[in-house]
């Protein structure tokens, strides 16, 4: 790449790291950036340093927020006894836009793969197992991936959960064989709440 | 089912070509290396969706090309569909009458069997290619076969590096259920399916080979695994396998591998009792192996509906005149292509009213004989 000026070799490296973003991209980008005024080029700074300086987790369900605790653990409104258990704060976007659910939410931030080394203590499995303990919560849907990964979670979670007398159920069917919950579409979502099964 | 048309642009040694078989018996004839082989490939990446000598795609564009692109027009359930695909830089995509599909919405579009030299291998080598071909012809005609045994491979593998990690991090044994559970679970489905196949095989196969074998022989089969002994057992057989696994336990962790459950199944294939692949003479295994492939064609008849194309490669020069009768016979309801390198068809008594000839010479097609 050497027919680049260093400063402008260096935002095409750091770009093309992103997710999506290959080399062609990655100059498309840095060409359009460096044409920017002044003015836009401070505002996208800032707004890449702001979210990144204040996104969090939410205290309690562990998605990401830009406040203590997420709008949806503050409303009154939802529903407190219920928690929805998913893999990522991605999968709470597609589940809130279907509607139909009106209960709590719990990220883990991944699932249980020992072929990648991640175990229980690497997500926030104990997190969750506090929370139970510390609320009147009656019902936990298990919302994980319809991977091998995210079933092993599932019913790892349910033996946990199960004999503290809390009913435990997983989103049944309508999801396909191996697919990521993000990826589904609306309806068959839709279906998976309404016909979850007791683990 | 068959095919109409083929299309080939850049394919292997076929610069653009175009193909319109017949719809019975298609000889494919030509000198070595003109392309015979490769025309069977296509038609075959096209119903499965990969090939079956190359596992990279990029081999089968042509030299000096990136990309290439093949077309064939089916008719499937006396509806026609084009379904084509083509490559970029190594990556495969298949469309259906022009929009994209993922490979597994394509199946069951275009059925075919295919039996090579190779398939020998089935009676004659160990367990591996024998479950490959269990693998191969379930997932044909159940495509969810194919992600049962996905999952399978993918819970095997993960437990088997937890095995591994318990051993420096004993705690981790806690999470050891949850994938036992699984591997049940879905281990179980996968021998149901291969049973409920098997049963059908056997009966099928036999068949087949009392025909070949001008009634001499009878050819059995029966299904070995781990779990259960007999199918007494079936109801059983997920306690069984628990079971198994809780008594297994310090050794499959002490071995970091798992040792029960389909991942090591077999099937043994018996001549007048004897094992085929012990005792078996080259005639006899060779018989065996066409008989298990040529079930196929019944077999996706019963499950589909519909007749699969046959492919035959490189066969027939093998076999005796007996043999090449009977297998012909087997093939006068599907379309069916045999490759050879001289007109072993016609043995001079006119006797080729459903035949094609289809002359391969590097790279084109010429039709020669027309009926
Ligand atoms: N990607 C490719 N591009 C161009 N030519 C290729 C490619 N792959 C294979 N070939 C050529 O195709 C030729 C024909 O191969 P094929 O296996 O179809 O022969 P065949 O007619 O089946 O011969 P045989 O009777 O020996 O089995 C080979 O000689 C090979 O050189
Ligand atoms: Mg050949
Ligand atoms: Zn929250």
């Amino acid at each position: 790449m050497g027919y680049y000026p260093k400063t402008l070799e260096r935002l095409v490296l750091e770009l093309g790291k992103l997710p999506g973003i290959g080399e062609k991209s990655a100059q498309r980008l840095a060409f359009h950036i460096i044409n920017l005024s002044d003015e836009e080029i401070s505002s996208l700074s800032e707004a890449l340093i702001s979210a990144k300086a204040k996104i969090v987790l939410c205290q309690k369900c562990f998605t990401i927020t830009d406040k203590e605790i997420c709008d949806i653990c503050e409303n009154p409104k939802r529903d407190q006894e219920t928690i929805c258990v998913v893999q990522n704060s991605r999968d709470i976007f597609a589940i809130e836009k279907t509607r139909e659910y009106n209960g709590l939410y719990h990220v883990l931030h991944g699932a249980i793969s020992p072929l990648d080394g991640i175990g229980p203590q690497d997500i926030k499995a104990r997190e969750l197992l506090l929370r139970i303990g510390e609320s009147d919560i009656k019902e936990v849907i298990m919302a994980t991936n319809a991977t091998v990964e995210g079933e092993a979670t599932a019913m790892y979670l349910g033996n946990l959960i199960s004999p503290l007398g809390v009913k435990v159920t997983r989103l049944a069917k309508g999801i396909p064989i191996g697919a990521d919950l993000e990826y589904t579409d609306e309806i068959t979502l839709i279906k998976a709440f309404e016909g979850r099964n007791e683990i | 089912m068959f095919i109409e048309e083929l299309k080939l642009i850049h394919y292997r040694n076929y610069e653009n070509e175009c193909i319109t078989p017949h719809r019975g018996i298609n000889i494919i004839m030509g000198e070595n290396a003109q392309g015979k082989t490769n025309l069977i490939e296509a038609m075959f990446f096209l119903s499965r969706g990969y090939s079956h000598r190359a596992s990279n795609v990029a081999e089968l564009a042509q030299w000096d090309h990136d990309d290439f692109f093949m077309n064939a027009r089916v008719v499937s359930e006396g509806v026609k569909h084009t379904l084509s695909a083509k490559s970029h830089q190594g990556k495969r995509q298949f469309l259906l009458d022009g929009k994209v599909k993922k490979r597994d919405k394509i199946n069951g579009i275009f059925n075919t069997i295919l039996f090579e030299p190779d398939d020998l291998k089935i009676v004659k080598e160990g367990p591996d290619k024998r479950r490959r071909f269990l693998n191969q012809e379930i997932s044909g005609f159940r495509p969810e076969y194919h992600y049962i045994l996905r999952d399978y491979e993918k819970i095997l593998n993960q437990r088997n590096s937890l095995l591994k990690s318990i051993h420096y991090e004993p705690s981790l044994i806690t999470t050891l259920d949850v994938w036992d559970d699984q591997l049940i679970q879905t281990g179980v489905r996968l021998m149901n399916h291969r049973i409920r196949y098997l049963h059908r095989l056997n009966r099928e196969a036999n068949n087949l080979h009392q025909i070949l074998s001008l009634g001499k022989e009878t050819l059995s089969l029966s299904y070995l695994n781990n779990i259960i002994d007999s199918l007494e057992e079936l109801s059983e057989i997920k306690n069984l396998y628990k079971k198994r696994l809780e008594s297994s336990r310090e050794e499959e962790i002490s071995r970091g591998s798992t040792i029960y459950g389909p991942h090591v199944d077999d099937m043994i294939i018996q001549i007048n009792g004897k094992d085929a692949r012990r005792y078996g003479s080259q005639g006899q295994q060779r018989s065996a192996a066409i008989s298990l492939k040529l079930s196929q064609i019944e077999i996706y008849y019963d499950n589909t509906g519909e007749y699969p194309v046959v492919l035959l490669d490189d066969i027939f020069s093998e076999l005796d005149e007996h043999r090449r009768k009977s297998i012909l016979s087997l093939l006068n309801k599907t379309q069916a292509f045999i490759t050879c390198t001289e007109d072993i068809l016609n043995d001079g008594k006119g006797e080729q009213e459903n035949r094609h000839i289809i002359e391969i010479v590097q790279g084109k097609a010429q039709v020669i004989i027309n009926k």
